[in-house]
Formats: C-alpha cells, sequence, structure tokens
C-alpha cells in the first residue's frame, strides 16, 4: 500500500468521526448506529490493508463462475 | 422533505450516463469477441428490456406518486419485507459502484495516470463522488447537461475525422454470425442495461408517471444509438479481431485521431469529456445508495452517511478485483445472474405488492399508451423483426444481411426521432 494513501486514510477516519459528532448530534440513534457501522467496516478493511491481509470480497462470489464462462464460452470460440 | 424536480431532459441524460458510462469501457471489448462483426447489432434486445423495465417503474410511480423506488418498496411490501427489498438493493448498488469506480481507476492509471498508485487514484475518486453527494440531486442532473452535449458532438465528429481509418470490409458480411452468439452478446449487454434499475431511485425528481416513462424511453434510445454508433465504428477502424484482443479499444480508435501534424493527441480532449461521464455514473450511484439508506430513516438526505460510506468505497474498491480483466470477467455471465436475481426478486415482489394490495394512491396519468408510445415500440420491435431473417438467410444471400442491417439502422433512428416527439406530446398535456 502506498505510504501517502496510509498516512491520508487516518487523517480521514477522524474527520470522518469528527464530522459524525456534529453532524449526527441532531440525527436519531438508528443514523448514529449505521454511520458507526460504516465507519467500523471501512476502519476493519484499512486494517486489513495495513496488515496485507486480503477479506472476502462480494465480487468473489462470482469469481469462479467468471473464470468458467472466460474459459469455456469466450476463449474456445 | 424538500422537493427535488429536474426536467425530462435531465432525466433522459442521467438515463444514458447509466447505461453508456463505462459501457464504453468493458463490453465494447467484450461483445466483439463474442459476436464478432455483427456486435454493434447487440443493443436492440437490451433496448427492448430497457423499455420493459421503464414501463414498470412508470406503472409504480403512477401508483405512488412523488415516492423513489426505496420509498414504494416500503409501502407496497410493509416494513420488514420493503426494509430487506431495500437491503437488497442498496448491496446491488454497492457492488455496481464498487465495479466502476475500480474500472476507472485502472483506465485512468493505464490511460492518464501511469506512475500514480491505484489506490491514490481510487481516492480522488471517492473525494469527487463524496463532494457531490454534499449537494442535490438538481446540481448532478445539471453537470451531466454540461457533459453530455460534448459526449454526443464527439461521437458525432468522429467518423469523419477517421474516415481515412475505416473501411466497410471490416463490417461485412453482415448478419453471418450465429444466432446463439447474437444472443448471448446482446444477453450480456442487457444486463449492463439492468443498471438502469439506479433510476429508481431517482423516481420522485419527476411529478407525473408519464415524465418519467417518456424520459426513461429517451435515454434508453439515446443511449442505444451512442453505443451502436461507438461499436460500429470500433470495428470499422480496428476489426473485430484487434478490437476484442485489446483492452480499451474505444481509446485505441480515439488514439487514430488526428487532425494535422501538430494536433495529433486529439484523444487526451475526448477523455476529458469520457472520464468524467463515466465518474458520474458512479456519482449517482452513490447518490442512489444514499438515498436508499436515509430511506430507512424516512427522509431524503445526502448528506447525512456520504463521509462513511465514501471510505467503505474506498476500501472495499481497493480490494475488489485484481486486474481490469477481473471487472471485464465480471461484467459477463456474473453480471447477467446478478441483475437477473435482483430484478426478478425486486420487480416480482413489488408487483406482487402492488397487485394484492390497493391502499397506495392511483395516478391521474391516462396517456399511457399514447399514440407516440406505441410508434416508439413499434418502431424499435420492427428493428428487431428485421433482423431475424437475415439471421437465416444471410449466410446464402449477402444482400439480405446489407438490406436488413441498412433497414435495422433507419429503423432504430427513426425510433429515436419518434422518442422526441413523445416527449413534446408530454410537454403539451403538462
Amino acid at each position: 500500500m502506498n505510504p501517502l494513501f496510509m498516512l491520508l486514510v487516518p487523517l480521514l477516519f477522524l474527520g470522518a468521526a469528527l464530522w459524525g459528532f456534529g453532524k449526527l448530534k441532531e440525527a436519531g440513534r438508528g443514523e448514529r448506529l449505521l454511520a458507526g457501522a460504516i465507519l467500523g467496516v471501512s476502519l476493519f478493511l484499512y486494517l486489513c490493508a495495513v496488515l496485507d491481509y486480503e477479506p472476502w470480497m462480494p465480487n468473489d462470489l462470482y469469481k469462479r463462475l467468471a473464470i468458467w464462462f472466460q474459459h469455456s464460452y469466450i476463449e474456445e470460440s | 422533505m424538500r422537493t427535488e424536480r429536474i426536467s425530462i431532459r435531465q432525466f433522459a441524460w442521467m438515463v444514458t450516463v447509466l447505461l453508456v458510462g463505462t459501457s464504453l469501457f468493458t463490453l465494447t471489448r467484450q461483445l466483439p469477441r463474442i459476436a464478432s462483426q455483427d456486435a454493434w447489432l447487440s443493443y436492440i434486445l437490451p433496448a427492448i428490456y430497457a423499455f420493459a423495465v421503464a414501463a414498470l417503474f412508470s406503472m409504480l410511480a403512477a401508483r405512488y406518486p412523488g415516492k423513489n423506488i426505496f420509498e414504494i418498496a416500503r409501502e407496497a411490501a410493509g416494513r420488514w419485507a420493503g426494509g430487506a427489498l431495500n437491503g437488497l438493493l442498496i448491496a446491488h448498488f454497492l457492488l455496481i459502484a464498487i465495479r466502476d469506480l475500480k474500472l476507472i481507476a485502472f483506465f485512468s492509471q493505464s490511460t492518464l495516470l501511469g506512475a500514480t498508485p491505484i489506490e491514490i487514484i481510487l481516492f480522488l475518486l471517492v473525494l469527487a463522488t463524496v463532494y457531490y453527494a454534499s449537494l442535490s440531486i438538481e446540481d448532478h442532473a445539471r453537470v451531466i447537461e454540461l457533459i453530455f452535449p460534448f459526449m454526443v458532438l464527439f461521437t458525432l465528429i468522429t467518423p469523419f475525422l477517421l474516415t481515412g481509418d475505416m473501411n466497410l470490409s471490416r463490417l461485412e458480411p453482415f448478419l453471418v454470425v450465429h444466432p446463439g452468439r447474437l444472443g448471448m452478446s446482446s444477453l450480456i449487454q442487457a444486463a449492463s442495461f439492468g443498471d438502469l434499475l439506479i433510476m429508481g431511485a431517482f423516481l420522485h425528481t419527476l411529478a407525473r408517471a408519464s415524465a418519467i416513462h417518456v424520459a426513461l424511453r429517451k435515454g434508453i434510445l439515446i443511449s442505444t444509438i451512442l453505443l451502436t454508433a461507438i461499436l460500429l465504428l470500433i470495428i470499422n477502424v480496428l476489426g473485430e479481431d484487434l478490437a476484442s484482443d485489446l483492452t480499451y479499444p474505444a481509446f485505441t480508435m480515439i488514439e487514430q485521431l488526428q487532425l494535422t501534424d501538430f494536433l495529433d493527441r486529439l484523444e487526451i480532449f475526448i477523455l476529458f469529456v469520457w472520464v468524467p461521464f463515466a465518474t458520474m455514473k458512479s456519482v449517482l450511484t452513490f447518490a442512489a445508495i444514499l438515498y436508499g439508506l436515509s430511506s430507512f430513516f424516512g427522509h431524503r438526505s445526502m448528506n447525512r452517511f456520504h463521509i462513511p460510506l465514501g471510505l467503505l468505497l474506498l476500501f472495499a474498491s481497493y480490494f475488489s478485483f485484481d486486474s481490469v480483466i477481473d471487472v471485464f470477467a465480471f461484467s459477463m455471465l456474473p453480471n447477467v445472474l446478478n441483475q437477473a436475481a435482483v430484478q426478478i426478486v425486486l420487480f416480482g415482489i413489488l408487483l406482487l405488492a402492488v397487485l394484492f394490495r390497493r391502499t397506495a394512491g392511483s395516478s391521474n396519468d391516462t396517456d399511457h399508451a399514447s399514440p407516440g408510445l406505441v410508434r416508439t415500440t413499434a418502431l424499435l420491435l420492427a428493428a428487431a423483426a428485421i433482423l431475424l431473417p437475415a439471421l437465416f438467410l444471410a449466410k446464402t444471400h449477402a444482400w439480405v444481411g446489407d438490406a436488413c442491417a441498412l433497414g435495422y439502422v433507419c429503423l432504430l433512428l427513426l425510433a429515436f426521432a419518434s422518442s422526441y416527439s413523445e416527449v413534446r406530446e408530454v410537454k403539451k398535456i403538462e
């Protein structure tokens, strides 16, 4: 991962948290929870990137199918 | 809740951004691989399918005026089932946004920003997307209004600037591909047109269901014409073999543009339009996700979750799709299955709910079968029907293929002209 990116992202998290405190002050509990959950997942993905660990992503669900179609239908034609 | 309003033209152009935006980079390579030199004919069935989706949207908008698809789902299917449906839609849109952002990042890296790391390009794209989310959908529509004429202008002038490189024999013989192959390429393109679902998030921006219907149809036809013209040009200039081997054939084609000896990097000017055009698709998808999230809390605010969601999008797109080939592979059969599953579930539940629940407000729109609407649909169906005899006869009688291809182009252009008169009819009623 690019070092500039690694530095920029914690700043972003800090900004997002500060923004969250201000913006969601008047919002309901549900909204604060959802914003917190999204930030939490983002933080987890950031840690994965820093620790060089590849988490499962939704597009992985289709990987085998995509490879099969590419080989059996397109390249053999 | 503030009422957001845009014009029919802006709505139609937003549809074009969604349907053309990233297809320009993915399917212009994939379709010639399947349907060879006849790949440019793969857009008619997707257009008919998109017309059906437009009719469904129009029906839902007539029954639930002033509401978007998320609000309709909650009202029609109830709080829990509607909420689950909205969750499915949000996940689907998130996958589209991730795919498109990663594709634009890969494209920018290999054509414009060769030395820039992919995560920095992604970061900049997400930053722009988050910024747009702090504005309103009316601002998005205005930005698209600025870019769109340039997109059309470049598509119109490109054939004139490439006359020296064109060779009609690369397109001939017409319609000799196996019908199954043309069907498969049409199916893959239809899945790409499935991104029209995103427009469901903006149904509340037009007041009347008939206006939504004509705007969707106009946008679909503009997209069909633009994509057909671009793929026709690519095959005409590069040939089917080169088009299917190159990573970005559309970019290679515009690289051939030269006005004079000192103006030989014309592709840079075109990229100034293409990249924002594709980026606006991600912006619209992001806005749709934000509308979806805020629908859980009974409002239509885009700037409640835009920063956390932007961060999630940044990291999710960083980890998804290792290379551009992965994005291309995903845009094929996996996208067909993904779109089919989501749309069958969504429209199935919504139609059942609409049929069995009679509590929703009924529409005052009575112009669903206006003469213009019937005429445009008939012309589009005729364009599809004219291809059928050629698919079976062109191998033995080449002139049948030539005549049907010419007839197809004429009918498509007539349908396009007819969609404009549809808009005029609706404006008169309004």
